[in-house]
């Protein structure tokens, strides 16, 4: 059986009842307006409304959807002292969204916290976060665009404090 | 026009942020106030303990949760500011040769009470 999305931009997408499944969001709403997979006069007559994700960041989630539909659940386990959860992304995801410059990541990411896939979502988080790691602070205002309003005081100060991971 | 990290909702960047190791928290203490902020309370909410303080200040035991690469370069360019630091004691790990060649250039003019050293016999 297949469930129809519609974006923000009036786009619509018919996808498999199990890619559907993958977003709690779209879950949720099949949920509450009765639609069934044992009912296709639900799925037909109803679309889900997705006001939040445009055409083309939809056309990427389901494409994720597709290579992950048959993922088994991953158990989420925190690695470090400081229980810092890292999540592995895979050379498939990598290559996924390699491409993506930063803008495009962010709004992928909004779409998947919104969407609630979980899957996606981490993959977009660990992969900004591996963007980060090993950057110096004027390499990361750069790369995300973040403008330094620091004082020169407080600058100084937090130089004089972490001299030792800068170059 | 390019994309700013901090125009994601709050609870993204601090998710994003959450993944993050200490140093890369350390470096994102001087890229802007919000950046700043947001590193200061992603370490203590995950440590209940403040960053910079726990490294620096006047504690009874000072862990550096660091890979062994990372521990040595720390300690390496810690030297000079070794001087600061007062420390009730101090584990080592790994106890490589490497750690025992740099310990030795901090520890020299200097009291510690306790340094406990874990062994790895896998060597």
């Amino acid at each position: 059986p297949n469930v129809k999305l519609v974006t923000s931009d009036n786009e619509e997408f018919v996808v498999d009842f199990r890619i559907a499944k993958m977003s709690v969001t779209v879950s949720r709403l099949m949920e509450a307006m009765n639609m069934s997979e044992t009912d296709d006069a639900s799925l037909l007559s109803n679309s889900i409304p997705l006001p939040n994700v445009t055409k083309a960041v939809m056309a990427r989630v389901i494409e994720w959807c597709e290579k992950h539909k048959n993922d088994e659940p991953k158990e989420e386990k925190e690695n470090d002292k400081r229980g810092r959860t890292t999540h592995v992304v895979s050379d498939w995801d990598k290559e996924f969204l390699k491409n993506d410059e930063f803008g495009r990541l962010c709004q992928l990411m909004g779409a998947a916290n919104y969407l609630e896939i979980k899957g996606l979502f981490n993959d977009i988080s660990q992969t900004i976060a591996n963007m980060i790691h090993g950057k110096k602070s004027d390499e990361i205002a750069e790369m995300f665009n973040i403008h330094c309003d620091l004082t020169e005081a407080e600058k100084k100060e937090i130089r004089k404090k972490t001299a030792w991971c800068e170059d | 026009m390019k994309a700013n990290v901090l125009d994601l909702p709050i609870e993204l960047v601090d998710y994003i942020f959450r993944l993050l190791d200490t140093k890369s928290l350390l470096t994102l203490r001087s890229v802007s106030q919000i950046t700043k902020e947001l590193a200061e309370s992603v370490f203590m909410n995950q440590t209940q303990k403040p960053l910079i303080e726990e490294l620096f200040l006047n504690k009874k035991k000072l862990e550096a949760d660091l890979t062994p690469s990372d521990t040595i370069f720390l300690f390496d360019l810690l030297t000079p500011l070794m001087c600061r630091l007062q420390s009730g004691s101090l584990a080592l790990n790994p106890s490589t040769d490497e750690m025992f060649s740099l310990t030795s250039k901090f520890f020299d003019g200097k009291t510690v009470e306790t340094v406990q050293f874990k062994l790895d016999h896998s060597d």
